[in-house]
């Protein structure tokens, strides 16, 4: 497998649609915010194994 | 680690993702099939998904050498480790303290310890570099740090390699030096970086790169279905665009947010980091951007540079502090590529942001000699002591004096 262009537009989640994010510190807890803000429709999910995470 | 905030308060809630409408599921992923497109979580839970994000983190890398596993070893990443280390140094039999990286979760600890203990600690820090914050500083500008640092009592060995954790009855005593010294220490922190989880991304078969997993500038993996972002992918670095590590929370934080952006059809690139960061101990702030002189001669950047003193407030206002800046440019092309700040204040380290956003429009030597700053008695140095301007009009003189000669 190789990277795909960075002029593809097949990423879009689409209404309806699941996105899972595995981990929620420092990158996955704002994907997740900001992904569920601008895609209210989308079933955002996390899955984070720690009770605890960031430290700064 | 300071106690100034609780540790509850540092974390994302769950109740701020579930009132948002985001599901909360607790465990680890064990297996992730790409072509069925589900996530496996402990337990024998299943989620399928349509698209995936990989936010999976570091962890800390603890250095192969012996007596690592000793009681009394420890790293700090996150909030629990945070814990052990305040657990063991209410041991009131602990005294000697050996930090072995000069990084600045190694510093900030240091200073930390020192400040907030009711008794005196003894506190070395052990680096095998040739200076303190060896990423982010020159030379010239980590021996004010240092210097700082052992007026306040902490003990600095730079040059110094850890060679064995020395115990008994398995518990750590002490650390001995390559130089053959040994230091006593009831407790040791190693904090000599970090390394990618990545171990799911392999196990699908993502492509991979030196520093975790590869990424283009949407977050988007080799897998079209699947984006990663933060500690556990491969940076470019904006200047010299070549892999680097980059974990830091400031770029992990924007591209989770660029990645929820691509998702939702936005085209917005990630440009690069540029490591930024800030670091403070005791009543001294540090803060650095781009690429040090030392960083950019290893990339065959010649370069010119010029360091100015600043003030926090007017020359007459009763609490002004020095700080310190250097900027440093590419001789070439005159264009800014990093710059440093050692300060007395707090809020002139923030001054680095803007030697961050000047690097990412490509600012010459030229154009920041006429940066005009918000200048107020109480917030900043006098208009005619403004440093970036001073800064580069003294590397401007530098190539002027060089073109004569």
């Amino acid at each position: 497998m190789g990277l795909r262009g960075c002029d593809s537009k097949e990423i879009d989640v689409k209404s309806g649609e699941k996105l899972v994010i595995v981990g929620c510190s420092g990158s996955g807890g704002p994907a997740a915010m900001l992904a569920k803000k601008l895609m209210p429709e989308v079933d955002v999910t996390v899955i984070r194994k720690e009770e605890f995470f960031i430290v700064r | 680690m300071a106690g100034l905030a609780t540790g509850q308060s540092i974390v994302v809630a769950d109740k701020m993702l579930e009132g948002a409408g985001i599901g909360v599921v607790k465990g680890e992923v064990t297996r992730i099939d790409p072509v069925a497109k589900n996530v496996f979580v402990s337990g024998g839970d299943l989620f399928s998904y349509d698209k995936l994000y990989l936010a999976t983190g570091a962890s800390p890398i603890m250095p192969p050498i012996e007596g690592i596993d000793l009681d009394g070893v420890m790293t700090l990443r996150g909030l629990p480790d945070a814990e052990k280390i305040k657990s063991r140094i209410a041991d009131k039999e602990v005294v000697n303290i050996v930090l072995i990286g000069a990084g600045f979760i190694s510093m900030e600890i240091a200073s930390l310890l020192a400040e907030n203990m009711e008794r005196k600690l003894n506190i070395t820090v052990v680096e095998f570099m040739n200076r303190t914050l060896p990423l982010m500083l020159d030379k010239d500008m980590a021996d004010l740090v240092q210097s700082y640092l052992e007026d306040k009592g902490l003990g600095i060995l730079t040059n110094q390699k850890a060679e064995k954790l020395l115990g008994r009855n398995g518990k750590v005593t002490g650390v001995l030096l390559g130089s053959g010294e040994t230091l006593d220490a009831d407790m040791v922190v190693v904090n000599v970086g970090a390394r990618g989880n990545v171990e799911l991304a392999e196990q699908i078969g993502l492509e991979m790169g030196r520093f975790g997993i590869k990424v283009n500038k949407y977050q988007e993996t080799s897998d079209p279905d699947i984006l990663a972002g933060g500690d556990c992918v491969e940076k470019i670095n904006f200047i010299t665009r070549k892999p680097t590590p980059g974990r830091l929370r400031g770029p992990a934080v924007m591209q989770g947010r660029l990645a929820a952006k691509r998702l939702a059809g936005y085209d917005v690139e990630f440009p690069g980091v540029l490591d930024a960061g800030g670091c403070k101990m005791f009543d001294m702030t540090v803060s650095a951007t781009g690429l040090s002189e030392e960083h950019a001669a290893r990339e065959g950047f010649e370069t010119v540079s010029a360091t100015v003193d600043s003030r926090s407030k007017h020359a007459m206002i009763p609490g002004m502090k020095p700080w310190k800046i250097k900027l440093v440019f590419d001789k070439k092309t005159q264009k800014l590529l990093g710059g440093q700040i050692v300060s007395h204040a707090v809020a002139p380290a923030r001054e680095i942001d803007a030697v961050t956003a000047f690097i990412l429009a490509g600012k010459t030597i030229a154009e920041l000699t006429t940066f005009t700053s918000a200048c107020n008695p109480d917030i900043s140095s006098e208009p005619s002591a403004e440093p970036i301007t001073i800064a580069a009009e003294q590397a401007l003189q530098k190539l002027h004096q060089l073109g004569r000669s």
